[in-house]
């Protein structure tokens, strides 16, 4: 561990009384709450900033390692990977002095705008599906009035198309009780066409003599 | 802790229970348990007023048909407009607020229709309009009249307030048998492959309900939530039509599309356009037949019908003409598609068809 490494501890430790973490002597840990109303994020995570410093620090950049108390949807692979980058320039820029505080402060300002990018983006998702719900629900106001003349023109359509529906739907029942049927003349008994027995009076087909004789 | 403060304990629970093979029993088991606070917000806590009164209106003719929707949709002048009845909303400044009977008569038949107050969201919670979604229970037909100028989520809070209550809408009782016995243990067998349903599942579901001994066959391939309506035994299986209404005020490309969707008929009673097809589609759904009788050497009337169910045989004919016509039948004469030859002789368990003619001999 070199004077350096020390002082940097020293220094930390009294910026982040209560964030900071010594995991050994030379790589420390530091827990940042993110602000709700600063981030624009209900429930933001902490950011957990990470470091390993080397013999040769603050001559060389530092390891940096950024991950957050707990998942969050707006802060993915692709999120922490911006953050990294940020890091990784500022350190380059502060190549020969106590940088670790800088980076900290640069990181916690990039996920304050990673979330304000990410909460503006919903709200516009939401605006955009909002205005296309309306959008839609107000096409059925627009398009041809619904007059007497114009819903019975429709109508005579409307029952084509249905009864051309039924159609389908009796040819489909009927073929699926041929195929269960067990014999010709079952078959044969789906296939007559039968009349009601109120058909069979109204058509004077019942003979009302013959009626008598059975009973 | 009430009912309503569980319920929403469990529900939280179940959201934070992931899916998978694992939790999947432990989801079973909160479904169970759901169904049954949920089924003891039904149970009345007092005595309502007088019979016929309020909700308590008596059913009545052939069938009945429950007007189910939100507020101001229209269901009072829709019922107006195919009954003879005058809504009591005249004496209500904004909208029904009791049960109002009415009666519609197609060709021969009664049906009563009766017009529930509209839903209000969280209704089957115990929020306004709970004894309207109740009541449709009672129904042989719901009829959801649903506004063709208003949001299209609406016909999908309705459904959800009347899963809620334990209806079923448009769908068949699940093919399965459960026999509840004394001793054995749980017994499952099935005669289809099932890919939702399993021993350990039914068990478990079981147990909730304090049922340690039963015989379960399975002839389809049920969800865990059939098999929980099966085990609570209480679920109404109810044919739903849609109604459109109002649709004077939409696009006529809009009622092409509203009228081709399932189960859905579009009218405007403003202008009284399609009312008589939504009589039509009532009767169909209704899956009533009407039966002709007919002395000895004479025509069938066929200005009275005598309605009865899809699937009812000469006893249900008997019973609707006198309490003890059955106890005297010889045979009965029927003429018509259910009938093998014109006449046929058969008794009492003879299945009938709609315009069946029918001659009851007696003893």
């Amino acid at each position: 561990m070199t004077s350096a490494i020390e002082e940097e501890r020293e220094i930390l430790e009294s910026i982040y009384p209560e964030e900071f973490k010594c995991i050994n002597d030379s790589t420390f840990e530091i827990t940042q709450p993110i602000d709700r109303e600063e981030s624009n994020c209900d429930n933001p995570p902490s950011l957990i900033f990470t470091c390993q410093l080397s013999e040769a620090y603050p001559d060389e950049v530092p390891d940096v390692k950024i991950t957050f108390s707990e998942p969050h949807p707006w802060l993915g692979e692709e999120e922490i990977e911006r953050l990294k980058q940020v890091v990784a320039q500022n350190a380059e820029e502060c190549l020969g002095m106590a940088m670790i505080f800088s980076l900290c402060s640069v990181a916690k300002e990039e996920t304050n705008a990673i979330l304000i990018e990410q909460s503006q983006r919903e709200t516009q998702a939401i605006e955009e599906r909002h205005r296309k719900e309306a959008e839609q629900e107000n096409k059925k106001f627009h398009g041809t009035p619904v007059t007497v003349e114009s819903f019975t023109e429709w109508k005579k359509g409307f029952d084509a198309w249905r009864n051309e529906q039924l159609k389908l739907e009796q040819e489909s029942k009927l073929k699926e009780a041929l195929s269960a049927a067990s014999s010709s003349n079952a078959r044969k008994a789906i296939l007559e066409k039968r009349m009601t027995g109120r058909e069979l009076f109204e058509n004077n087909l019942v003979k009302l003599d013959d009626v008598e004789g059975e009973a | 802790m009430g009912v309503l403060e569980k319920i929403q304990e469990i529900e939280a629970e179940m959201r934070r229970t992931q899916k998978n093979k694992a939790t999947e029993y432990h989801l079973g088991l909160l479904k169970g348990k759901l169904a049954k606070l949920r089924a003891q917000l039904l149970e009345p806590t007092s005595k309502s007023g007088p019979k016929g009164e309020g909700f308590d209106v008596l059913k009545s003719g052939d069938a009945r048909v429950a007007f189910i929707g939100f507020p101001s949709v229209g269901k009072s002048t829709l019922l107006s407009a195919i009954t003879k009845t005058k809504s009591a909303t005249a004496s209500y400044e904004f909208t029904t607020l009791t049960a109002i009977p009415g009666v519609l008569e197609y060709d021969g038949a009664e049906i009563q229709m009766l017009d529930l107050p509209g839903i209000i969201e969280g209704a089957s919670q115990g929020r306004g309009g709970r004894q309207a979604v109740s009541a449709a229970r009672t129904a042989d037909l719901i009829l959801m009249v649903l506004d063709a100028t208003k949001a299209a989520d609406q016909r999908e809070k309705i459904e959800y307030e009347l899963e809620q209550v334990g209806i079923r809408l448009n769908r068949q009782p699940p093919n399965v048998t459960l026999t509840i016995k004394k001793n054995g243990g749980i017994k499952f067998n099935h005669t289809v492959p099932l890919t939702h349903m399993d021993y350990k599942m039914a068990y478990n579901i079981l147990h909730e309900y304090r049922i340690h001994n039963a015989d379960i066959l399975i002839r389809e391939d049920i969800t865990v939530d059939d098999f929980i309506d099966l085990v609570m035994g209480n679920r109404r299986y109810i044919n739903c039509l849609y109604c459109y209404s109002k649709i004077d005020a939409v696009s006529l490309e809009e009622v092409d599309r509203l009228a081709r969707l399932p189960k859905s008929v579009v009218i405007s009673c403003n202008m009284k356009l399609n009312l008589d097809f939504l009589k039509e589609r009532i009767w169909e759904e209704l899956n009533l037949y009407r039966i002709y009788t007919k002395r000895k050497g004479e025509m069938p009337d066929f200005s009275e019908a005598l309605i009865v169910r899809k699937g009812s045989t000469i006893e249900q004919v008997c019973n609707r003409i006198h309490r003890t016509l059955a106890e005297q039948l010889k045979y009965a004469l029927v003429w018509g598609t259910s009938a093998k030859h014109s006449p046929q002789v058969v008794g009492l368990n003879h299945r009938v068809e709609e315009g069946d003619v029918v001659t009851i001999v007696t003893k």
